[in-house]
């Protein structure tokens, strides 16, 4: 079947829409519903989402990262953090508190400063990005040799983490 | 263009029909009977052991963290391996001195995990 | 094209950062010693670490003013500036660690670890100073952080740590979040990461809106770091909680790091600082009037000092906001006084806290009978916070007040002098507590031990003597602001 008689780009700018609406909806859930579980799945929802634009505009190999990587790891991080919480099974634990009006405020306010700028200036620049796209061979060239040091010394922050985790968690003792 | 958004539709709808398809057919053709033994858990034939609410113990936090971190290792293990050819045609052995130093770091971490017993169950 | 194992440009690069690359080894070296020393000699570990640290410092003076340059394909920048930044992190490392060798609430099978993110997050912080790059700012400001989570979380036995480790992971965290968003505006705007090539980009094409409000954005990064008024809510119950060398490295350390990227990427990427200096003059004038005003009412010393340090920000912020070789001279003066000053102060207040195990300065009371010189030594940091003469904080003081006065911000001069006088009433009072309280809380006379007793005399000569001689230090920071590689303001 042929379907080349249907623009590309009305295609991709309808699939971003979708995933844009679907994105916006579920971050909107993440910081409204009141469990925290419910939170964190929509958490999921959300960057799955956000690997859909990657997909949507050829970063694929940012795409996969983020599902790995956020769904698979930081989720699963984020849901085990709040199993480790004493309150997980009451009702108590609530994620919304009597600020969130001010949050709202706050919120609105840089909407609108965000809206305004780029009414004003438009996006000129964005399109022509000097840093190429997000495929595996373009991200590794990167990598390893425009941002070696970068590369290296994320190595050196994973290793800090490691050895915090060691110290928070402890052991029962020596 | 259009048609890779073709095949993701219908790898979409197969995938949903799947699922929705095996729901909507076993509730047409079951007949119902709830009871105690089929509204527990299904762990794989064992019995479950208490609730699914429970807190966890924090020692599995660690394991979690050490998961994510060897996650984020891989994934820029990654890139290095597809680019390898190019950079060592480019660089010499120096494209692989730079992952060498990478992993090396955080071995000596795994080591430092190790040696200091934080791998054992006690 | 390449001729040994690693090529040309990294090499150079590797040469330029010996410091760093020491610190790193060093990092590792305790790491291989925390896993052969017994645990009853796990001490010496701190003092592995305060020598080589000092090594570093001597590596990093040595080369104070070698000719600036971008290594790692602009990712860093080595120049004076950074430089200058570097060694105020190093030697406040240095005092940290001595003061922890007798801090009690540390356990003995926790001290590698210790010692190794102490050395770890020293090694961001130098990182931090020489950011050229979006993407390491980033990566620096983030490992600095992570880390400073843990060790203000460090003694999991008190509550009050573990409150404070995560109010200060989640202001941290979200204000991260702020920081990459703002910098994804630059990138998006610009289509470059590196500080020079946005400064091309600029020349070419001018700054626009969406630029300034990137920029802004990144404010609230730099703005946690350095504890700045509207983002500063987790400082004095992270210094409070924290244990008390950690609060001292918190209090000095990260915010010079915060201080030194602050300027250099502002000086790097803002051309005409016009649009952004008033708001940078209001949150430096509320920054000091909040910090001074909340300090009036506290009893905890940690706390007083955490907002004496904010009211301390905003005077920093008032030099920078004077741009220009006199404003950037006047911060490094500051920062410097700022660091032994506070140093002193600190190590103090261990000193005080291992004899009663208070940190309440209604406690102090009796100081001044049983340890009288201790007590004046305690006084002459005081009034150097305070900036009264003959001290470095004085000095500090003037000079950034004489730079806000010379660009055209009188207003916030006068309110910088008369926040100063707000400052005196509660050092004030801790020397009151001192000399005067009826009540003798304190019976026995105290004796800091040698490690705290180095750091109080060496922090007290350097008060004295950048205040009494201070030719040569005015030169040095002109020094160093005139070798600043890769600011649009040439100097």
């Amino acid at each position: 079947m042929d379907f080349s008689f249907i623009s590309d780009s009305i295609v991709t700018y309808g699939v971003f829409l979708l995933f844009a609406v679907v994105a916006v909806a579920s971050a909107f859930l993440v910081v409204s519903v009141r469990s925290v579980m419910h939170s964190a799945l929509f958490l999921a929802v959300f960057l799955l989402s956000v690997a859909a634009f990657f997909f949507i505009f050829d970063a694929d190999f940012l795409g996969i990262v983020q599902i790995l990587l956020y769904v698979g790891g930081v989720i699963v991080l984020i849901l085990f953090a709040v199993m480790l919480t004493a309150r997980v099974s009451s009702s108590l634990l609530q994620q919304t508190n009597e600020q969130k009006y001010s949050a709202l405020i706050v919120c609105a306010l840089l909407f609108i400063m965000l809206s305004y700028s780029i009414l004003i200036s438009g996006l000129q620049g964005f399109e022509n990005t000097l840093l190429p796209g997000g495929t595996a061979k373009s991200v590794g060239w990167l990598l390893m040799t425009v941002y070696v040091l970068p590369f290296e010394v994320a190595s050196i922050v994973l290793l800090a983490a490691l050895i915090g985790a060691m110290a928070i968690v402890g052991k029962k003792d020596e | 263009m259009i048609n890779e958004y073709l095949a993701v539709l219908i790898f979409f709808v197969v995938a949903l029909g799947f699922t929705i398809g095996g729901l909507v057919t076993a509730f047409l053709v079951r007949n119902s009977k709830p009871g105690y033994e089929k509204e527990t858990t299904y762990e794989c034939g064992e019995e479950p052991v208490g609730g699914a609410w429970i807190q966890f113990n924090m020692r599995y936090y660690f394991f979690a963290i050490l998961f994510v971190i060897f996650d984020v290792e891989v994934i820029f293990l990654f890139p290095w391996a597809v680019v390898y050819k190019e950079l060592l045609s480019n660089f010499g052995i120096f494209a692989f001195l730079e992952m060498a130093l990478f992993l090396g770091i955080l071995i000596l971490g795994l080591v430092y995990a190790w040696k200091k017993g934080h791998l054992k169950w006690e | 094209m390449t001729k040994g194992f690693i090529p040309e440009a990294i090499m150079q690069g590797l040469l330029a950062l010996t410091p760093e690359v020491f610190v790193l080894c060093l990092a590792f070296f305790i790491i291989i010693a925390d896993l052969i020393l017994p645990v009853k000699s796990k001490r010496n570990i701190l003092d592995i670490a305060a020598v080589g640290l000092t090594g570093a410092l001597l590596l990093t003076i040595g080369a104070l003013f070698q000719q600036g340059m971008y290594i790692f394909n602009n990712a860093l920048v080595v120049d004076s500036f950074a430089r200058f930044f570097k060694i105020i992190i190093l030697v406040s490392a240095v005092f940290m660690l001595l003061m922890s060798r007798d801090y009690k609430a540390l356990e003995n099978n926790k001290i590698g670890e210790y010692t190794a993110l102490v050395v770890l997050v020293t090694l961001g912080m130098m990182l931090m100073a020489g950011a050229s790059d979006l993407l390491m700012l980033f990566l620096s400001i983030e490992f600095v952080s992570i880390v400073f989570f843990v060790l203000v979380g460090f003694v999991k036995k008190d509550s009050k740590s573990r409150e404070a480790a995560v109010k200060y992971f989640l202001i941290g965290a979200f204000s991260s979040a702020v920081f990459v968003y703002g910098a994804s505006f630059l990138v998006g705007v610009t289509g470059a990461s590196s500080f020079p090539s946005i400064q091309q980009y600029l020349i070419a094409h001018g700054i626009s809106n969406l630029f300034i409000v990137g920029l802004l954005l990144m404010l609230v990064g730099f703005g946690f770091k350095i504890a700045l008024v509207p983002f500063h809510m987790w400082a004095p119950d992270a210094y409070e909680g924290a244990p008390a060398p950690v609060t001292a490295f918190l209090s000095v350390a990260s915010k010079s790091a915060g201080v030194a990227v602050l300027i250099r990427t502002f000086l790097a990427i803002l051309p005409d600082n016009s649009n952004v200096n008033l708001i940078l003059a209001l949150l430096a004038a509320i920054t000091m009037t909040v910090g001074n005003l909340v300090a009036l009412t506290q009893n905890n010393a940690k706390r007083l000092l955490a907002y004496s340090g904010i009211a301390h920000v905003g005077f920093i912020m008032m030099g920078f906001v004077a741009y220009g070789l006199f404003g950037v001279q006047s911060v490094l003066i500051y920062t410097l006084a700022y660091l032994f000053t506070n140093m002193g102060a600190f190590a103090f207040v261990i000193a005080i806290y291992n004899k009663t195990g208070s940190d309440d300065i209604r406690d102090y009371g009796g100081l001044s009978l049983v340890s009288p010189a201790l007590a004046f030594v305690f006084f002459v940091f005081l009034i150097s916070l305070a900036g009264v003469p003959p001290t470095a904080g004085f000095l500090g003081k003037l000079l950034v007040l004489g730079a806000a006065i010379d660009s055209g911000y009188t207003w916030l001069a006068v309110i910088g002098v008369l926040n100063s006088v707000v400052s005196l009433y509660f050092y004030a009072r801790i020397a009151y507590f001192m000399y005067f309280a009826k009540e003798k809380k304190i019976t026995e006379a105290i004796k800091p031990s040698l490690s705290l007793n180095i750091i109080i005399y060496s922090s007290l000569f350097m008060v004295l003597y950048i205040c009494l001689l201070p030719e040569q230090f005015l030169n040095l920071a002109k020094k160093t602001v005139q070798l600043l590689t890769g600011s649009f303001h040439g100097y």
